[in-house]
């Protein structure tokens, strides 16, 4: 469905080209969800904004964006608007910044709609609603009122809403619970995958908890400083992590008597090659330490 | 050393038309902390828990109830009484980059407190800072740095680094570590722990997350709309907790290790 190849991102700042991606591979099939744990810093965000093509003047792509065989990279501006919306959405961090403060939730989305499909207000409102409903969200008066009005989890409950309601294939969910409270990112988390069990979306989840993660990927990708330290299928991944880093994040997440040794020994070198384990299992080389 | 009794603080809220709204943020909370230990407040988001912090360090006053602080009655001090008390009781906030003053080098937000209730000669506070600035592990070379130029957890532990300049005797954590990186939060943690057993040091560590308060916390209260619902004198019996609210935090954790995430699912369904 989704496949990075070698993907590499080189950023222009003001000190010269930096490069915040460095030779990214993955895949994720049709149905299935990917996670992506990584501190900040390490890239998660820019993967993100690269598989949507965003703010794609100002940063220097090598490798491949491949989407059900569509090399992203190659397209223009007008078949990435068609498929932004309708193949690919994206639910980002911070809810209470992603909405227009004067608008009211319902302008949003019959906007979001029509910008799709040609629907008249009234079919889209009546999609909004039902849309709504799919995530207990009842109320009438909903439609009507403004961001500023709803709390920070149903808003993020709308903004999913909003990103469902085109039934892309691919959902982009980046960090999509950190600004929330543990309970409140409990919910919005089963709906994401009452969602996807209901429409099959291949969904990528990036965030930097662990727990997020755990319950939700069928795989999983460590990142740090752009590279990937190790991939592969989430329970092997969580059972018996091999690289030290994604040890020391597992045992972070565990009461472990080892965690400030582990946390320790972490070199923090990122140098060393990938190489496969096991089939589909990658994990980064490093230095022997005596 | 901490002691709070039945204090209750309630908000107006203003409407422009109709009746004022009330909102009883803490509700007859009562408490004790003793020298030396952790006591973590956990709760949802509404919960009064900033609330309580806000009443302690004395920035709202509460509308009943007393708050002592080594006997001192915080309603009723003197101007010397109180001094004392800002020196012993410091705060770190969550958002890290609105605590400090974008320009004011590392160095000036560290040496605001002691100016202000430390006698140090201007070589020996500059001695300090960079003393604190390696126990938060942080370098010597930061301390010209401005506020900008470090990330959100260097950042923090510069906030760390400023609350413990004055060696308070209680240091209220508000939700201070969750925006970190986990390993960054460990390692403050790490930190903490160990200035409280070489110091003496109290924490109020007010959190949601149960994860750190049973890495970290040696206390537990757990609040709901105001009011203490369940208190644990042993940080390790948070699996047993019993009150409702207690549970649905416990259920809202999100484990890594997969039988433990379907048992819980099975709990949740039910």
């Amino acid at each position: 469905m989704l496949e990075i190849r070698d993907l590499s991102i080189t950023l222009q700042t003001a000190q010269g080209p930096k490069k915040v991606v460095q030779h990214v591979d993955f895949q994720i099939p049709t149905g299935t969800t990917l996670g992506i744990v990584g501190e900040s810093g390490s890239g998660k965000t820019m993967l993100c904004y690269a598989i949507l093509q965003l703010f794609r003047e100002s940063r220097h792509y090598g490798g491949d964006i491949l989407l059900e065989g569509r090399s992203l990279l190659g397209m223009d501006e007008q078949q990435l608007r068609c498929l932004r919306g309708n193949d690919v959405a994206c639910i980002l961090q911070n809810p209470m910044a992603m909405f227009n403060p004067i608008i009211t939730i319902g302008k949003h989305m019959v906007e979001t709609l029509q910008a799709h499909r040609s629907l008249s207000k009234k079919q889209a409102l009546h999609i909004a609603t039902e849309q709504l409903a799919f995530f207990q969200l009842t109320d009438s008066r909903l439609l009507k009122k403004y961001p500023h009005e709803l709390s920070g989890g149903m808003l993020q409950r709308v903004m999913i809403a909003m990103a469902m309601s085109l039934r892309p294939k691919l959902l982009l969910a980046d960090e999509p619970t950190t600004a929330l409270d543990t309970m409140t990112q409990l919910k919005i988390l089963e709906e994401l995958s009452h969602c996807q069990q209901q429409y099959q979306t291949t969904m990528l989840i990036v965030s930097h908890d662990l727990g997020v993660i755990a319950r939700m990927a069928d795989q999983i990708v460590v990142m740090r400083r752009g590279k990937i330290m190790e991939y592969g299928p989430a329970e092997r991944i969580l059972q018996n992590p091999v690289h030290s880093y994604t040890k020391a994040l597992v045992a972070a997440k565990r009461k472990d008597d080892q965690l400030e040794k582990l946390v320790d020994s972490w070199s923090g070198d990122t140098n060393g090659i990938l190489y496969e384990l096991d089939t589909n299992y990658w994990v980064r080389q490093e230095e022997s330490r005596c | 050393m901490l002691k709070i009794q039945q204090v209750s603080k309630t908000y107006r809220k203003k409407r422009l038309f109709g009746e004022h709204e009330t909102i009883e943020a803490v509700k007859n909370m009562s408490f004790t902390l003793k020298q030396g230990v952790c006591l973590a407040i956990v709760g949802e988001s509404g919960s009064g828990k900033t609330t309580l912090g806000k009443l302690i360090i004395g920035m709202e006053k509460p509308d009943s109830g007393i708050i002592q602080f080594d006997h001192i009655n915080l309603a009723t001090t003197c101007k010397e009484e109180k001094k004392q008390l800002q020196k012993n009781i410091q705060i770190v906030f969550q958002d890290c980059h609105s605590a400090v003053n974008p320009k004011m080098k590392i160095r000036d937000i560290i040496a605001e407190p002691m100016n202000c209730h430390l006698q140090l000669t201007k070589q020996q506070q500059l001695e300090k800072i960079k003393e604190l600035l390696v126990q938060v592990g942080l370098s010597e070379r930061d301390a010209q740095k401005y506020p900008h130029q470090l990330s959100g957890g260097q950042l923090q532990r510069v906030t760390i680094a400023r609350a413990i300049a004055t060696d308070p005797k209680l240091i209220i954590l508000d939700e201070s570590i969750n925006s970190l990186d986990i390993l960054v939060q460990i390692s403050i943690l790490k930190l903490l722990k160990k200035l409280q057993q070489e110091r003496g040091f109290s924490y109020l560590f007010i959190t949601h997350d149960l994860h750190a308060v049973s890495l970290f916390a040696d206390e537990v209260a757990v609040v709901d709309q105001g009011e203490v619902v369940e208190f644990l004198h042993d940080v390790s019996q948070i699996p047993c907790m019993t009150h409702p609210i207690s549970q649905r935090l416990l259920a809202s954790r999100l484990p890594i290790n997969r039988q433990e995430i379907s048992s819980l699912q099975g709990e949740q369904v039910s």
